[in-house]
């Protein structure tokens, strides 16, 4: 069976086609906008929204082109509903709803946020329930118990910003360039440990929340009284890169391992764009603790992509009931996946 | 008349969603009253089209969309709908300007030769476009664009009364002298075919990729707003 998948929630067009039989992405495409968007230091809802419109087709062509095979050959069409960007999602339903029309095939909501967590399962085949999630990307940072597919507790969130905004913020502040994620993590690897103090906020809070707001203002403070003393430098930056990326996922892990050890589970997915650092992977298959285990998808598969709503598309299919209206869900909680 | 015996229209620029079907001489059509529902009915409405002519989704030769200006959701959603049922059937696509649409169809209805069409782009701002009929052609006497609300005086000659004044835009205009030279309409998919003919001898018909919204108002504004 075929799926095409279809991601247009934020700035990433994403389309991939996923064969459920063989277990096998056939092929994924991705338009990644985040250049356009650098100029202006985050995502601009109606300019992303544009480039969608003008970058759908031509990606459909070439991956159908480059694959050999014909558009008429899928099985179904999976797409983003929510959560994300209202203008973005649109376009993306609009597409789906129609080819679903035009050649006469069923067409699936996907749940962003599910499709990230999901994908680890395409990586990691084996993977059993329960087990615990975090995902962790630009505009959530959920920890949620797993029972089965498609039941998730949530446990915990932010209560601000999400982490992956948090990484672009301070990136900001340090004249990176957006997505800021990645360019942290690169920084981070000349960094070294400095005292600079910054705080891991409500990290020893009786609950299973995330705050990163309070860490951004301490970054952000700091710059400024470095800058008042001198240039900052390539290697300034570094160290604040370092020191921010360490008290982040400091965060994290804490949370992470009481959620692991109160709930009685020894499995956490990751997924999500701040899913890719490597440090963050890194500390987590190693400090987690013996009988404890980190899963992901692929790198690749971290931040936004065709090819998990395709997968979810497939892994959903029986429980899919969408008609022909084109309409979106911009603040589906993951909680109330069978309410899309 | 042409080989392009089925031919869709679909018209989402404006407030109200509008989808027409030509299938030889007859035309069929479905609208909707209530404002901003584009998404939610378009696909039913073609779908029931197609069955009231007993024709199947793959029958059709041709589609035509009005591609704006108008509300930017509603030209994603026509546009979009547009380009993926071309893509599908393999048959192409016309654009047509939103403003020459409503032109056009004020123009077959009160029978003037000029037509000036302003339409409320919000924001206190305005899409205007200027045409003139004549022996079944359309000219375009002023370029389509976007002024700001305040500068619309010195586009408008309010004592003409060569020309018809249309669109949900000339409640801006002020001491208006007389009444029946302005006209607030809507445009209606089922009043583009007279330039979907004009546009197939003209050849002016398109791949499907190469039709996206013309929104009149580019990235500038948001460089400005930076
Ligand atoms: N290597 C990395 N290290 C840290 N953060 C990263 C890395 N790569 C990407 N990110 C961050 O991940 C985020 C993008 O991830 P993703 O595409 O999953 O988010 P999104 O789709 O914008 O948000 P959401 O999935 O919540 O709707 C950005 O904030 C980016 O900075
Ligand atoms: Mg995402």
């Amino acid at each position: 069976m075929l799926v095409l998948g279809i991601e247009t929630s934020c700035d990433e067009t994403g389309i991939a086609l996923y064969d459920g039989k063989q277990n096998k992405i056939i092929f994924e495409c991705l338009y990644s906008q985040a250049n356009k968007h650098s100029l202006y230091g985050g995502v601009v809802p109606e300019l992303a929204a544009r480039d969608h419109v003008n970058k759908f087709l031509p990606l459909l062509k070439k991956g159908f082109k480059d694959s050999g095979l014909s558009l008429k050959a899928i099985d179904a069409i999976a797409y983003t509903k929510g959560p994300g960007l209202r203008g973005p999602l649109m376009v993306g339903a609009s597409f789906a709803k129609s080819l679903g029309f035009a050649l006469n095939k069923p067409v699936i909501a996907v749940h962003h946020m599910e499709a990230h967590l999901l994908m680890a399962k395409y990586d990691a085949p084996n993977l059993s329930y329960p087990f615990l999630t975090l995902l962790v990307s630009g505009g959530h940072t959920i920890l949620a118990k797993v029972d089965k597919s498609g039941s998730y507790k949530i446990l915990g969130q932010t209560i601000d910003d999400a982490v992956g905004e948090a990484f672009d913020k301070t990136a900001k502040m340090l004249g990176l360039k957006y997505p800021g994620g990645p360019e942290i993590e690169k920084r981070s690897i000349q960094g070294k440990c400095m005292d600079y103090n910054f705080p891991r906020p409500i990290i020893n809070s009786d609950d299973y929340n995330f705050s990163f707001s309070g860490l951004k203002t301490a970054v952000l403070y700091k710059v400024n009284s470095l800058k008042k003393k001198e240039k900052l430098s390539e290697e300034l930056i570094s160290n604040v890169c370092y020191e921010f990326q360490n008290a982040a996922i400091d965060c994290l892990l804490h949370k992470t391992k009481k959620a692991l050890k109160d709930f009685h589970l020894n499995q956490v997915v990751l997924s999500g764009g701040v899913a890719a650092n490597k440090e963050l992977r890194r500390r987590f298959s190693e400090e987690l603790g013996i009988g404890y285990s980190s899963i992901y998808p692929d790198f690749s598969h971290c931040t936004d992509n065709g090819a998990m709503i395709a997968f979810t598309g497939f892994e959903k299919f029986n429980l899919s009931k969408e008609d022909n209206r084109i309409f979106v869900n911009p603040r589906w909680s993951l909680e109330e996946i069978a309410n899309g | 008349m042409s080989n392009f015996k089925n031919i869709l229209a679909i018209e989402t620029s404006g407030l109200f969603c509008s989808v027409a079907l030509r299938s030889g001489e007859e035309i069929k059509y479905n609208f909707t009253e209530k404002e901003n529902e584009h998404g939610l009915v378009i696909l039913d409405f073609i779908d029931d089209l197609l069955k009231r002519f007993n024709l199947e989704k793959n029958e059709l030769d041709l589609i035509a969309v009005s591609n704006g200006p108008g509300s930017f959701t509603g030209l994603r959603v026509g546009c979009s709908v547009a380009q993926a049922l071309a893509f599908a059937n393999d048959i192409p696509l016309i654009p047509l300007s939103s403003l020459a649409v409503l032109a056009h169809q004020a123009h077959s209805k009160f029978d003037m030769k000029n037509i000036f069409v302003i339409t409320n782009a919000h924001m206190k701002e305005l899409y205007i476009g200027s045409y003139q009929f004549e022996n079944e052609q359309i000219k375009i006497l002023e370029k389509e664009c976007l002024i700001s609300q305040e500068d619309l005086s010195n586009y408008v000659d309010i004592n003409s009364t060569e020309t018809l004044y249309v669109g949900n835009g000339i409640t801006f205009l002020e001491n208006i002298v007389d009444k029946n030279a302005y006209k607030n309409i809507f445009s209606h998919a089922s009043n583009m075919f007279k330039l979907i003919d004009l546009a197939i001898e003209q050849k002016s018909y398109v791949a499907a990729e190469e039709v996206s919204p013309n929104y009149l108002s580019g990235e500038e504004q948001w460089q400005k707003a930076k």
